[in-house]
């Protein structure tokens, strides 16, 4: 294992360190909200197709368990961010489960521990040992865990008392979408470089991207169909703050249509699943319209000061790409 | 005279297949019969890709259409508010057209795919040809209108001997 | 072993299964017949007499009709799954389940479906529940989610009818020569006239992918459209988001439960293990695994989130349902579908099929219990004190329960002597040719 990795790993939270000691509380949120997703849900792809013993994700297995060094930035990055833990309502008056100390302390530990399972993961299949199988187990058991803690906790307690069952289960089903992306473009990737074999991998991909958009979108319906119908003062005030007024509704509009109506359209057709053009094209898509959704949840609740929550998107962007482009 | 192949498995099929396109015997003599399918040997009969997935489509589409237009169309025919929802409630509505759709899209596929297999078939239903898993390659000669593949028309006469076994 | 003789020998197997009834199977059919026949004549008897015959009363007026209803759409997932999603997959274990588990989703909606019209009372009036032209001018409310279910329903039912059908086309046609009479006319005239030619083949294989890929949603969407009978309620306990893929994760788990249920004995007492082995029941075991723990995410996020958002109705709800009326149905419903399916992640157990088959139980008791549990504790204690109240069923609905699990056995016995139990024309091609379709050689020369 080369250390590369790690210096991209280290710049990253030097970078994020100083963004967010400089910039007003809450700047590092939106950026880690979604590089969490992209860098969790490529390696729980990968444990994934280990443990359903699917073939087609070999090729690609190794790019996406080469992200595993980035998820040692959050736990490091989430310590920096909780400096600002004004941004939540809640601070002002703690309770048992939202309290500061053991926010910040469940947070951290599940970050650390999620990095640290890749980490065996990565390793096992690198030499292809024979507890593959359960460290890929394990590794899916915390994903889930810290996935639906991120979203409860980080996001919608940014809001509470409102509460969506749902919405630890759809920042996980969107992690996993991300990593399908992150798939979909190493694929592009290798078969734009000409490596025979790819195209069925390509292929793969592209259709488990079409799934997925099918997924995501039934998972925003069961959630937005429930409480539109319910229509309950308390619940419904966070769907009319997003959704009913002119800007972030257009916002809302691009979500959907991102990590919806375009996949699904333009990757209905065999043609278009396997020209990497287009694959890549709408893996880009779908991260972006990820983006934006985690925008979306985050702009009414959230004075988000713009430039350094680019420079920090842009700061966990490029360890991204430090960590995935050497092995894609 | 048709010449006739029963062979017992399918590398078997291929190579007497390929050996006869060598031999420069065209696509609409040979008619086989297999009881698995076997892809290669569509391309070397020259089998077009199935326009089945233009009947999905328009299934599909049209269940999606009316899927909308039934429900928009009767409530505004009879504007009844329930539960305080505006007439058309779109999320409602998604529900409806999302059935239709699959319904209808599945049915289209299944009449077509009759259609295009030329399914049911009376004479056949009637005298099945009955192969006993042998993968049956038949050769009809040059002169006669030839048996296409997929087609259904009466049965030519066999030779007394056919073609080999192999 | 040649080619053929393997191709015969799959059929042979299949042929045996099929072969004249012996008397544990005529025992079989006669109990579950008569099982079906009482709960049609007490049916019959509601009918006449009334609804006042079943239990449900103000407030709980949704029983065990409703229970049984999402119960036996629940099974019906689980085919689907097998035969469409897996197909997606390509996991190649699929076929040894998917014929039996296509029927199993066809009779397992047969029996969903009765029960909405059990439900009416006065079910000759069922077909108000349709979109027809009418003297009145009227037309369904398409904004209820009880008319959602009519038409997921109906297109469940009519597409499992579908991928069903068209899976036995070529397997009929196979073995329509081994029989003769009325039985082979029967065959003959199911399989259509199907030759096997390049392009029919060619066609096929389109309408298959095409149908698994339109079956792939239903199988997602059918039971979220029946969670939403009760999400879009303002209930406590009913009126939370994550219902959708709680129920469809739940669908899966007692679906596969009840392929394992009907597998197990089929195998052994029609010989057919040679087809349906250890590797692929163990399979099916993963899956009961992965759901069970999805269901039980679902558990643990609904009761955390009750007490984090502090709604009084919801704590109340959720205590409710641990130490009231219902507690015992709760914790037998934690027992079987929490704790003993995490006794599978021991491989030795996975691999039994006894073990297999008691855990596959235990979850349909789980499961059920489940459907009850949420419906009536639900509507036992709603929001005002004044209108709390009990259910429990009467003997006219546990006969009616009892009568449409003897339909569906009934009718699955009926069909594994009518129709073949496994799809003959995969087993063929899982037979003969390993995945890597570069292994197939191309020589001349004759078969090995």
């Amino acid at each position: 294992m080369t250390r590369r990795p790690y210096l991209a790993v280290a710049g990253a939270v030097a970078a994020l360190a100083a963004i967010g000691f400089s910039a007003p509380p809450g700047a590092l949120l939106p950026a880690l909200l979604f590089w969490v997703a992209v860098g969790q849900g490529a390696v729980a792809l990968a444990a994934a197709g280990d443990l359903t013993r699917a073939r087609w994700i070999a090729p690609l297995r190794g790019a996406l368990l080469a992200v595993h060094p980035l998820l040692l930035v959050f736990p490091f990055a989430f310590l920096v961010f909780a400096r600002g833990l004004s941004v939540y309502a809640w601070a002002q008056q703690p309770s048992g489960w939202l309290s500061p100390g053991f926010f910040v302390a469940r947070n951290a530990a599940l970050l650390l521990a999620v990095w640290f399972l890749a980490l065996l993961y990565a390793r096992s299949v690198a030499g292809d040992t024979p507890r593959r199988s359960f460290l890929a187990g394990l590794y899916a058991l915390v994903f889930v865990f810290s996935q639906t803690i991120i979203a409860f906790d980080w996001v919608m307690s940014l809001e509470y008392p409102w509460v969506s069952t749902l919405f630890g289960g759809y920042f996980f089903v969107e992690a996993l979408y991300a990593g399908v992306a992150v798939a979909a473009l190493t694929a592009a990737r290798q078969t734009r470089r000409g490596r025979g074999g790819d195209r069925a991998a390509l292929l793969d991909a592209a259709t488990l991207l079409f799934g997925f958009s099918l997924l995501w979108a039934g998972q925003f319906f069961a959630q937005y169909l429930v409480i539109w119908y319910g229509n309950l003062p308390h619940e419904v005030d966070f769907l009319l703050r997003r959704l009913g007024e002119a800007p972030l509704r257009r916002m809302a509009t691009l979500v959907l249509a991102g990590l919806f109506f375009i996949p699904f359209v333009l990757l209905l057709s065999r043609s278009a699943k396997a020209s990497p053009a287009v694959v890549a094209a709408m893996a880009l898509v779908v991260l972006a319209g990820i983006l934006a959704e985690r925008l979306l949840f985050l702009i009414p609740v959230l004075a988000l000061p713009a430039p350094a929550a680019a420079l920090a998107f842009l700061a966990l962007g490029a360890a991204f790409a430090g960590v995935w482009r050497g092995s894609a | 005279m048709i010449q006739r192949w029963e062979l017992d498995d399918r590398p078997a099929f291929l190579a007497r297949l390929e050996a006869l396109r060598a031999q420069g015997v065209s696509p609409e003599r040979i008619r086989v019969r297999t009881p698995v399918p076997v892809h290669e040997a569509e391309a070397l009969l020259r089998v077009r890709q199935s326009p089945l997935r233009y009947f999905t489509l328009a299934g599909a589409c049209a269940g999606l259409l009316l899927g909308f237009a039934f429900p928009i169309l009767t409530v505004r025919s009879w504007p009844l508010i329930t539960g305080g929802k505006p007439l058309i409630s779109v999320p409602a509505f998604i529900v409806v057209a999302f059935a239709l759709t699959i319904l209808l899209g599945a049915l289209a596929s299944f009449f077509g795919f009759l259609l295009l297999a030329r399914l049911p078939s009376p004479a056949r239903i009637r005298e099945p040809e009955e192969h006993a898993d042998a993968f049956v390659i038949e050769v009809s000669p040059e002169d006669a209108g030839g048996g296409t593949n997929g087609g259904d028309g009466a049965r030519p006469p066999l030779a007394p001997n056919g073609g080999g076994h192999a | 072993m040649s080619t053929r003789q393997a191709f015969g020998r799959i059929e042979t197997d299949v042929l045996a299964a099929m072969g004249r009834p012996g008397l544990l199977f005529r025992a079989a059919l006669a109990i579950c017949a008569l099982c079906f026949a009482g709960g049609l004549g007490l049916w019959l008897h509601q009918m006449i007499a009334g609804m006042g015959v079943a239990g449900i009363r103000h407030p709980v007026g949704w029983g065990v009709y409703i229970t049984n209803f999402v119960f036996w759409v629940g099974i019906a997932h689980s085919g689907t799954l097998i035969s469409a999603v897996l197909f997606l997959f390509r996991a190649r274990f699929r076929s040894s389940f998917n014929r039996s588990a296509e029927a199993m989703t066809v009779i397992a909606v047969m029996t969903a479906g009765l029960y909405p019209l059990i439900h009416l009372g006065r079910s000759w009036l069922f077909y108000w529940l349709m979109p027809y032209p009418n003297q009145r001018l009227l037309w369904v409310n398409f904004r209820s989610p009880l008319v959602w279910d009519v038409f997921a329903i109906s297109t469940y039912l009519i597409v499992s009818l579908v991928f069903f059908y068209v899976g036995l086309i070529p397997d009929l046609a196979a073995l329509r020569r081994r029989f003769s009479g009325l039985r082979a006319g029967l065959y003959r005239l199911l399989s259509l006239g199907w030759l096997g030619t390049a392009a029919q083949w060619a066609h096929y294989n389109q309408l298959y992918l095409f149908l698994a890929a339109l079956a792939t949603p239903l199988v997602i969407s059918v039971h979220s459209v029946v969670s939403w009978d009760f999400a879009t309620s303002i209930v406590p306990g009913w009126h939370t988001t994550i219902f959708a893929p709680y129920f469809v994760a739940g669908a899966i788990f007692s679906g596969t439960a009840m392929v394992l249920t009907l597998s197990i004995p089929m195998r052994r007492i029609l010989r057919l293990e040679r087809h349906i082995t250890v590797d692929h029941m163990e399979s099916l075991a993963k899956i009961l695994i992965f759901t069970s723990l999805i269901v039980t995410y679902a558990y643990i996020v609904e009761f955390a989130m009750a007490y984090y958002s502090g709604h009084l109705f919801e704590t109340a709800h959720f205590r409710y349902r641990t130490f009231g009326d219902y507690r015992f149905m709760f914790y037998l419903m934690i027992l079987g579908n929490t704790l003993l399916p995490l006794t599978l992640l021991w491989r030795r157990l996975r691999r039994h099929p006894g073990y297999l088959l008691a855990i596959s139980l235990f979850i349909h008791v789980g499961m059920w219990c489940e459907r009850f549990v949420i419906i009536v504790t639900a509507l036992a204690r709603e929001y005002d004190p004044y209108s709390w109240g009990t259910y429990s069923p009467s003997a006219v609905e546990i006969g009616i329960t009892i009568g449409s699990f003897g339909m569906f056995f009934t009718l699955f016995l009926i069909f594994t002597k009518l129709l073949p139990v496994l799809s003959v024309t995969e087993l063929k091609e899982r037979a003969e040719s390993p995945a890597d379709p570069a292994l197939e050689g191309r020589p001349g020369g004759t078969a090995a």
